[in-house]
């Protein structure tokens, strides 16, 4: 209905809702284009040309090799769960149900720290194998977490409650009736799940996926510390260690490519998962039983899953905080200046959102505009969006060590997060009937009064999810708050880098096991959310 | 008591990309009374109702309410200083606000108290006192579409439109909101458009139906005379059904008192079992829906005829049964190309 009554929008009409939106896309659009535009045509002088010669086939290559494990990892890690879970009945399932997207709450880094302490030599595991078989360390053979896979394994952890939420939603929208007619036209379950099960939901699953290998290329934390050398990696090394921000441009062009053709194939995706979601006749199936052995292995599978992705690493970090207690005073500041910072860019990113949001209500033009900004700026991962600022910074004159920094900090958090903030946003007007507007026009509501008495008031339900979501993913937040932040101006995100990458893992738990903490918030929310629409759709 | 002025639609056309969806319609709304716009989907139904609203503009021909343009092609009034009220088939509360705030939107110029009362009181009119303080998403479809009549008339409007306004409802809720709603509207002494893909529904509530398809506006009369004295084919189909038969294929003795014609159209009606007289003729199927026997006929071996039947005996199928003609079920019309 929404989609047949888009095109009746005005096209082109400078009201104040579109210039306000055009406003804000240009603030949240900024920082990606100037980044795009100095990697195009800034020029890399010799630079570039010894990178080339050197690093840049392996920076590539390996940001490839790790795309390509991930997306193994997170398919083998998240679709048969997600699949056990909407279909079937077996021990546990329904703690598995929400608590598989508990990792959501850890960033990647953090659990990079703890699976690194885990498996190193002095580490539980191998000390509890030498104890077991009594070899030396050397005269046994151990994975190796400082590798692509290890990364590819570690991110998988961090990122698979993506594909897992997006398939779980499509596994359990699957038509009944579909099912129901294939076992009945004699196909066998196997074939009933490869040839009518994944192909109606791939587009979702591929849509989960996409977002989840855009944070795995995006990510910097978790492959510096393991010193897999991604792109994003690559990037960082070129601005602060070699100080050649034009090559660090360069590379950050590529690593915009890949995000951006992430984010097409998600849009493409979800599109057609949009389609295949509006079938009006379904039925949610009913889970079976499995039966006793079948059901004790699933149950296994997933809480092998849980351990890996959560338990393990948290547990680890809580054990080795509580052992060393190093840190405890130090995290004040840190912490402090976490709040504000994402507090300020909660705020800024809030007030765009619903800009954009509304401005899209309005007008064809700010619905362009907005999306447009809003995609690229989500889809470019925070270090090129930094790197973006610095040039805009070094333009203007400004020095990054005065308190300007934190302003274009706040202003880069926006540009990256407010997609995010948008979604539970939109999400509100899509709950809303369509033709809210025209009944407040019929009732002789003018432009203004529409938007303060009806736009306003109907995306704020959104708001709470929407300021949740925006204040947790700037806490996380880690390239961009690394590479603008004032001299000795520490985040919790900064400070567990900071001593991880000095080899003090004690002093990292603490500040990380803060930001999972406060992860955790908007994962229970999400949860309950989800929890309610199954309900509410299990009740129409 | 406030004389209401008649809505009238002159020749309005809006076309989409180049293709015409209302095509010079006409159409007077006039007050105190229903008027059903009638017609499959696609026909431009929502669309002229959109521009009699003023949410969309006219490509030629004007929009007046008694003698003022309200739309031309070189004046438009907006949407919110028309004072028309608008009814949506998905009720567009807003979902911030209560039924009792609701219904209070468009009130202007009133104390808040007396905005309270005045809402309060549209409430109780449309027996909805009780759900004052209930949000849209904890009322039911058809108290949601009570409170969005109440709100609509609360404002005073000059004239109300209906979007296929009962159409999200419960089939066993329908009939007892839409008595509560229509009853309202009529007494609120307005012009009031009722949009509808369901004839029996237009003929029900409406006091003029206007035939629409294609954009344009076929016929437009009472019912009871769009019934029974279809100017076309189209409008005969939109308000029944209805089969031709070519007067060779016809008993010569139903013939004889019918207009010289090559085809006729007869309504399910014109072909009744009857106790005494009659053509002979076999049943192929008989099917009781609620009143009426439906009946699938042969005559003679090959003209296949729908009929009904009113009584206790259903005939079985192969039975010879009596059928007599009413000719005043049976139509003229000019061909459906015409």
């Amino acid at each position: 209905m929404q989609q047949r009554l888009a095109p009746r929008l005005p096209a082109l009409r400078f009201s104040p809702s579109a210039l306000a939106a055009l406003a804000a896309a240009l603030l949240i659009g900024a920082p990606v284009i100037v980044a795009l535009l100095t990697g195009l045509f800034g020029g890399g002088g010799d630079a570039w040309t010894h990178i080339v010669s050197t690093q840049l086939a392996g920076y590539t290559f390996t940001t490839l090799a790790l795309l390509a494990l991930t997306t193994l990892f997170l398919l083998l890690l998240a679709v048969p769960a997600a699949w056990f879970v909407s279909l079937y009945d077996f021990p546990g399932r329904g703690i598995f149900e929400w608590a598989l997207i508990l990792p959501l709450a850890a960033p990647g880094y953090v659990l990079a720290y703890a699976w690194a302490d885990i498996m190193e030599v002095g580490g539980p595991v191998q000390s509890l194998l030498r104890d077991i078989t009594g070899l030396p360390a050397r005269d046994y053979w151990f994975p190796n977490l400082y590798s692509v896979p290890g990364l590819s394994f570690v991110m998988a952890c961090a990122l698979f409650p993506y594909v897992y939420l997006t398939a779980r939603a499509a596994f359990s929208n699957l038509s009944l009736c579909t099912i129901e007619a294939a076992r009945s036209l004699g196909a066998s379950p196997p074939r009933i799940f490869f040839n009518v099960v994944l192909p109606a939901s791939r587009p979702a699953i591929f849509a989960g996926l996409a977002l989840a290998l855009m944070e795995t290329a995006a990510d910097y934390g978790a492959a510096s510390y393991l010193g897999v050398q991604t792109l994003s990696v690559g990037i960082f090394r070129a601005w602060h260690s070699f100080s050649e921000p034009a090559v660090a441009a360069r590379l950050a062009f590529l690593l915009i490519l890949i995000a951006f053709g992430l984010q097409l194939i998600e849009r493409q995706a979800r599109g057609r998962g949009g389609v295949q979601q509006t079938a009006t006749r379904w039925r949610t199936p009913k889970r079976q039983k499995l039966g006793r052995r079948a059901g004790v292995l699933v149950s296994a599978g997933c809480l092998a899953i849980l351990l890996a992705a959560f338990v393990f690493p948290v547990t680890r970090l809580i054990w080795v905080s509580a052992e060393t207690g190093i840190g405890q005073k130090a995290i004040l500041r840190p912490f402090l200046n976490s709040l504000t910072l994402a507090s300020a860019g909660s705020a800024l990113a809030f007030m765009l959102a619903v800009t954009v949001v509304i401005g899209a209500r309005q007008n064809r033009f700010g619905q362009l505009a907005g999306r447009l900004a809003a995609g690229a700026g989500y889809a470019a991962p925070g270090i090129v969006l930094a790197l973006g600022a610095l040039f805009i910074l070094s333009w203007a004159g400004f020095s990054i060590a005065g308190p300007a920094a934190l302003l274009f900090l706040v202003w880069i958090y926006a540009s990256r997060f407010t997609a995010a903030g948008a979604e539970p946003l939109s999400a509100a007007f899509s709950r809303a009937p369509t033709n809210l507007g025209n009944a407040a026009r019929s009732l002789g509501a003018n432009r203004f009064q529409r938007l303060v008495r009806v736009d306003l008031p109907v995306a704020m339900s959104g708001a709470a999810a929407a300021s949740i979501i925006l204040f947790v993913e700037m806490l996380k937040e880690l390239p961009a708050t690394l590479m603008l932040r004032p001299f000795n101006w520490d985040t919790l995100a900064v400070q567990a880098h900071a001593y991880a990458s000095d080899e003090r893992l004690a002093a990292a738990t603490l500040p990380s096991l803060l930001i999972t903490l406060a992860g955790l918030g908007p994962v229970i929310l999400l949860s309950l959310q989800l929890t309610k629409a199954g309900e509410s759709r299990a009740a129409g | 008591m406030t004389t209401h002025l008649p809505l009238r639609a002159a020749g309005v056309s809006r076309a989409y990309d180049g293709a015409p969806v209302v095509n010079q319609a006409s159409l007077t709304l006039e007050p105190g009374k229903i008027t059903a716009l009638l017609g499959q989907s696609g026909a431009g139904k929502s669309t002229l109702l959109r521009l009699f609203a003023g949410l969309e503009q006219v490509d030629g021909g004007e929009i007046l309410l008694g003698g003022t343009v309200l739309s031309s092609t070189s004046t438009h009034v907006p949407a919110e200083s028309r004072g028309i009220g608008l009814i949506f088939q998905d009720f567009a509360l807003f979902p911030h606000l209560t039924a009792l705030d609701n219904v209070g939107f468009g009130l202007k110029g009133l104390t808040k108290d007396a905005r309270r009362r005045e809402s309060a009181e549209w409430l109780e009119r449309l027996g909805l006192s009780h759900r004052a303080k209930a949000y849209p998403h904890q009322l039911s479809g058809g108290e949601q579409q009570r409170v969005s009549i109440a709100r609509a008339l609360a404002a005073k409007p000059v004239a109300i439109l209906m979007d296929e306004p009962f159409s999200g409802l419960d089939v066993t809720l329908k009939s007892d909101v839409r008595r509560i709603a229509l009853a309202a509207v009529s007494q609120a002494g307005i012009p009031a458009l009722l949009v509808s893909h369901d004839a029996t529904e237009a003929m029900r509530d409406a006091d003029r139906i206007a035939v629409m398809k294609d954009g344009v506006i076929l016929q437009e009369d009472t019912p009871e005379a769009l019934y029974m004295k279809p100017a076309s084919l189209p409008v005969a189909r939109a308000l029944g059904p209805i089969q031709s038969i070519a007067r060779s294929d016809m008993p010569a003795a139903w013939t004889e008192g019918l207009p010289q014609a090559a085809a006729y159209c007869l309504r399910p009606e014109a072909i009744r079992l009857s106790l005494e007289g009659g053509i002979p003729m076999e049943v192929i199927s008989a099917q009781r829906t609620s009143a009426v026997i439906e009946l699938t006929l042969k005559l003679n071996g090959h003209t296949t005829l729908h009929g009904i039947g009113i009584g206790a005996h259903r005939p079985a199928r192969g039975e010879t049964v009596r059928v007599a003609l009413s000719p005043e079920f049976v139509f003229t019309l000019p061909p459906e190309s015409a």
